[in-house]
């Protein structure tokens, strides 16, 4: 990530801190359409995406100090709370238990700065290239499990398997993913 | 192995592992939550395949489509904020958002003028008013599009490039340092519903396809993408028209080009 880029985002945080509106405004038309994008994929709904988008932004109004500029990039950790606020969104909306993540805890999932936390390694085209390459019974669970927030026996009781058969799939699909990833990730970044 | 972890005082690392990537999305259930954050600090080894997992999952937050919320959120957004933002940041948001005027004069007009005929029937009525509500509502959207850009345009350090159109005009904005760009296009061809626009990033032999957009009946279309690098790396971008659903390459000539 450019350092430029990752100033500039430690900048707006800073000027959000000290509740400057402009500021908020600059993180909507920077970071509005991922935002807005990620809610729309859990929720698959305007309206709720649109609520969802907008409790995302006010959580960083309010909490802005939460984010570590040391442990990843802001677009990351907004996408976090996006994926969590969503999924809360959408699990009661079928009535069930919301996760409820704070924002502390966030910053404790996202944990430290890696390389991977770059364009590279999170480059859209190259992870849906990737994903091609698994079983569609295998990208099935792990969409579930991670755009619907289900867990195991969630995706078996929405599927109807038994619930080996989804911890098995789930685990074969995000370790081949990851072998994938990590292989692709490594290649592009000594490349560059 | 069985699958769901008995609770115990001896970590099973190897158990603790087969339960790291559904940990890392947040698919496992309560028990076996608890049992991986119990084991996690007793098994070392494990620890730098969690990170691994948990740095492939936020990889997995980029595969959405980028896409422009409704204009109205902003300024929900900006209403919200306003008690608690620092006076002299205030923005100023316009709360209804009022159509330009002179579009509103023309079709207040209008529609006075057809009222006025069709007043004699109230089915004519119910169905002009229905009518007229639609010429709003794409006109809301063409405006909140419009705005998107010229959002993207007032930032400080956002680039653009023309591209060579056979018909119309196609420019790309971007943010050096960002791997996002915008494409917008007016005067393109409307395309049969049977075909789609489809954009292409040109590196030495490689197309890569960034994605799909259509157009209005002005030839006005507009989409966000996100290079797999900076766009400065790329030889060119170029757009085709393809099959709907795209092409995995182009398989007809570039309607718009240019060299980066």
């Amino acid at each position: 990530m450019p350092d430029g880029l990752l100033n500039d985002d430690a900048h707006l945080i800073q000027r959000i801190m000290g509740k400057d509106q402009t500021a908020l405004s600059e993180l909507y038309q920077r970071y509005g359409a991922l935002v807005y994008g990620l809610a729309l994929r859990v929720l698959n709904n305007p309206g709720l995406a649109e609520e969802a988008a907008q409790d995302t932004f006010m959580k960083v109004w309010n909490q802005a100090s939460m984010w570590d500029g040391n442990k990843g990039r802001l677009s990351t950790w907004l996408m976090t709370i996006t994926r969590y606020t969503a999924i809360d969104r959408l699990r009661k909306e079928h009535n069930r238990t919301p996760i409820a993540v704070a924002l502390e805890d966030i910053e404790d999932f996202i944990g430290k700065r890696s390389f991977f936390d770059t364009p590279q390694g999170q480059d859209r085209q190259l992870m849906r290239a990737l994903m091609r390459n698994l079983p569609a019974e295998q990208i099935q669970v792990i969409e579930l499990a991670f755009f619907q927030g289900l867990s195991h026996s969630e995706i078996a009781e929405e599927l109807t398997l038994p619930l080996g058969t989804v911890k098995t799939r789930l685990r074969l699909g995000l370790q081949k993913l990851k072998v994938l990833w990590l292989d692709a990730t490594l290649q592009d970044n000594e490349n560059t | 192995m069985s699958d769901l972890p008995q609770q115990s005082s001896q970590p099973d690392c190897e158990t603790l592992q087969a339960l790291l990537p559904a940990y890392s999305v947040g698919a496992t259930d309560p028990a076996e939550t608890q049992q991986v954050e119990a084991w996690l600090p007793l098994c070392p080894d494990v620890v730098s395949e969690l990170e691994e997992y948990i740095a492939l999952s936020q990889a997995l937050l980029y595969t959405s489509q980028p896409t422009i919320p409704p204009a109205a959120l902003h300024d929900k957004l900006m209403a919200l904020t306003a008690d608690t933002a620092a006076p002299a940041t205030r923005v100023n948001v316009s709360v209804p958002r009022p159509l330009p005027v002179p579009r509103n004069r023309r079709w207040i007009a209008a529609a006075a003028a057809l009222v006025v005929l069709l007043l004699i029937s109230n089915a004519f009525w119910i169905l002009l008013a229905a009518q007229l509500r639609q010429i709003q509502d794409a006109y809301s959207t063409q405006i909140q599009q419009q705005e998107e850009i010229i959002a993207y345009l007032t930032s400080a350090d956002a680039q653009q490039v023309v591209l060579n159109a056979q018909q119309g005009s196609v420019r790309v904005f971007w943010k050096p340092g960002e791997n996002m760009a915008l494409l917008a296009t007016e005067g393109l061809p409307l395309l049969a519903s049977d075909q789609t626009y489809q954009v292409w990033l040109i590196r030495g032999d490689n197309r890569i396809s960034v994605g799909l957009f259509h157009v209005d009946t002005e030839g006005r279309g507009i989409m966000i993408f996100e290079p797999p690098r900076a766009l400065d790396d790329y030889d060119a971008i170029g757009i085709t028209t393809e099959p709907a659903g795209g092409s995995e390459a182009p398989t007809s000539e570039a309607i718009a080009v240019v060299e980066l």
